[in-house]
């Protein structure tokens, strides 16, 4: 099966506000690729959606030349593969597999971070606890003295942390606390600020207000499901 | 090059070091295999995987990387002219990394679920969703192997390596819960698949023997069943 050339119909199968949805449209950005963008409503999902991704039935999917891919790290190997220009991961095999690490420490680590915003009382306060954790490995090892998770310019580990910078504040607000405070963790902090600022990045943001809104209702519907 | 440029922190029962044998042995690499006794880890482990603390480590040039499939990768890119591990056409790679993602994230979880599982009911429904997954890998193995042995194709690549590592633990879940989870006729490609990808060349050597497996197996899950039984008295 050969790949679909560079020049061929690229379109992004996503939803708001998911953060996964935004990878995607962080390196089309990035990489200045011409794309058709689908909003799926996610509770009465396309036909196209579920013939593209029939294994997980989920977003994104980005469909290249007719050709699905799903799963949002694979799709972004799949760009930096076939659309080389402003490359998301260095050259070296070294730097590259510790920027795959990274991304699959920050991949795996957010159901911890999730369980903040789907839990109340004792439950929350142990998962913000696990949280702050995370936060300080992410702090101390993943970005150091380093501008971006990628080193001067931002890459794969910084997309797939972006959620970090543009969802995270507004779960803190819905959820009814703060994990990632300026001075216990500066260096995220100023990071989180730094990739706002990003050409490419600040015009992808989601509306914070309308976040806001949408996150509260879900927190709310939460609390009532679990509150006896 | 002295066999201490490449070194290998791994355990014998550990399917995510197995990978990291598999791909060494894929592309001739000498190495110097460190076994690891995952009670008392080693301080060279501690240091060189300090987030996760875990097996497998590959040490080249005194740099580690962890993540078996990152390492993978890694092998693959770091010695670009053996075979090639993953396929060269951007689009196969993609549904490669696709098919290792869905292991690593949905059937391995279910196949270590079936361990975890307490009572006859749940052990059903977890050996259920085991098979499940296979049926779903049995599909993707005719699609991706195109006729060929491997998912590859005439030889072993990423994705024969992300599946065929769990084979022995498969045959550990078998044993231990008196099912077949591999069944000839529900995915008589896979069955074929794993007779092939266990007499394969770089994986003879290196896969633990399937009855070592069940008796490692048997020690640390009765214990802990053990355990279990213990404090909930």
């Amino acid at each position: 099966m050969t790949s679909s050339t560079m020049e061929e119909e690229v379109k992004l199968l996503g939803a708001w506000p998911s953060p996964y949805s935004y990878r995607v449209l962080w390196a089309l950005s990035l990489k200045d690729i011409k794309y058709e963008y689908v909003e799926e409503d996610l509770s009465n999902k396309s036909d196209l959606l579920l013939k593209y991704n029939p294994v997980y039935k989920k977003i994104p999917v980005l469909v290249h030349g007719g050709k699905p891919i799903s799963e949002s790290l694979v799709i972004l190997e799949y760009m930096e593969e076939t659309w080389p220009q402003n490359p998301l991961l260095p050259q070296d095999p070294y730097d590259r597999a510790m920027a795959r690490f990274w991304a699959k420490f920050g991949e795996d680590k957010s159901p911890i971070f999730m369980a903040i915003f789907i839990t109340v009382g004792e439950e929350q306060e142990k998962a913000a606890k696990e949280a702050k954790e995370q936060l300080t490995i992410l702090e101390e090892q993943a970005l150091g003295e380093k501008r971006f998770f990628g080193g001067d310019k931002i890459g794969l580990t910084d997309i797939v942390l972006g959620w970090l910078a543009g969802w995270l504040d507004v779960i803190e607000e819905a959820a009814g606390l703060k994990l990632l405070e300026a001075e216990t963790f500066p260096r995220l902090h100023a990071w989180v600020q730094r990739f706002k600022e990003v050409p490419g990045i600040k015009e992808q943001l989601p509306d914070r207000d309308e976040m806001l809104v949408y996150y509260k209702q879900k927190r709310e519907m939460l609390i009532a499901s679990v509150t006896p | 090059m002295a066999t201490s440029d490449v070194k290998l922190l791994g355990a014998w029962p550990s399917p995510f070091a197995l990978r990291v044998h598999i791909a060494l042995n894929i592309k001739s690499v000498d190495y110097e295999c460190i076994e690891e006794n995952l009670r008392a880890k080693s301080q060279l482990l501690l240091q060189s995987n300090p987030v996760h603390k875990k097996v497998p480590v590959l040490i080249h040039h005194d740099k580690p990387i962890c993540e078996s499939l990152a390492i993978v990768q890694y092998i693959d890119e770091a010695w670009s002219s053996a075979p090639s591990i993953l396929p060269s056409d951007p689009y196969d790679r993609a549904v490669a990394r696709f098919w290792a993602a869905y292991i690593d994230d949905k059937w391995f979880p279910w196949l270590n679920g079936v361990a975890n599982a307490q009572g006859a009911e749940a052990k059903k429904a977890a050996l259920d969703q085991v098979r499940e997954g296979l049926v779903v890998l049995e599909e993707a193995f005719g699609k991706c192997s195109e006729g060929k042995d491997f998912f590859s194709g005439d030889r072993i690549g990423y994705v024969d390596i992300a599946l065929g590592c769990f084979l022995g633990w498969v045959y550990v879940a078998e044993k231990r819960n008196d099912v077949k989870l591999l069944l000839e006729d529900k995915m008589p490609g896979l069955a074929a698949w794993a007779n092939k990808f266990c007499e394969d060349g770089a994986v003879k050597d290196v896969m633990p023997d399937k009855d070592e497996l069940l008796e490692f197996a048997n020690m640390v899950l009765d214990a802990r069943a053990k355990l279990n039984a213990s404090s909930n008295n």
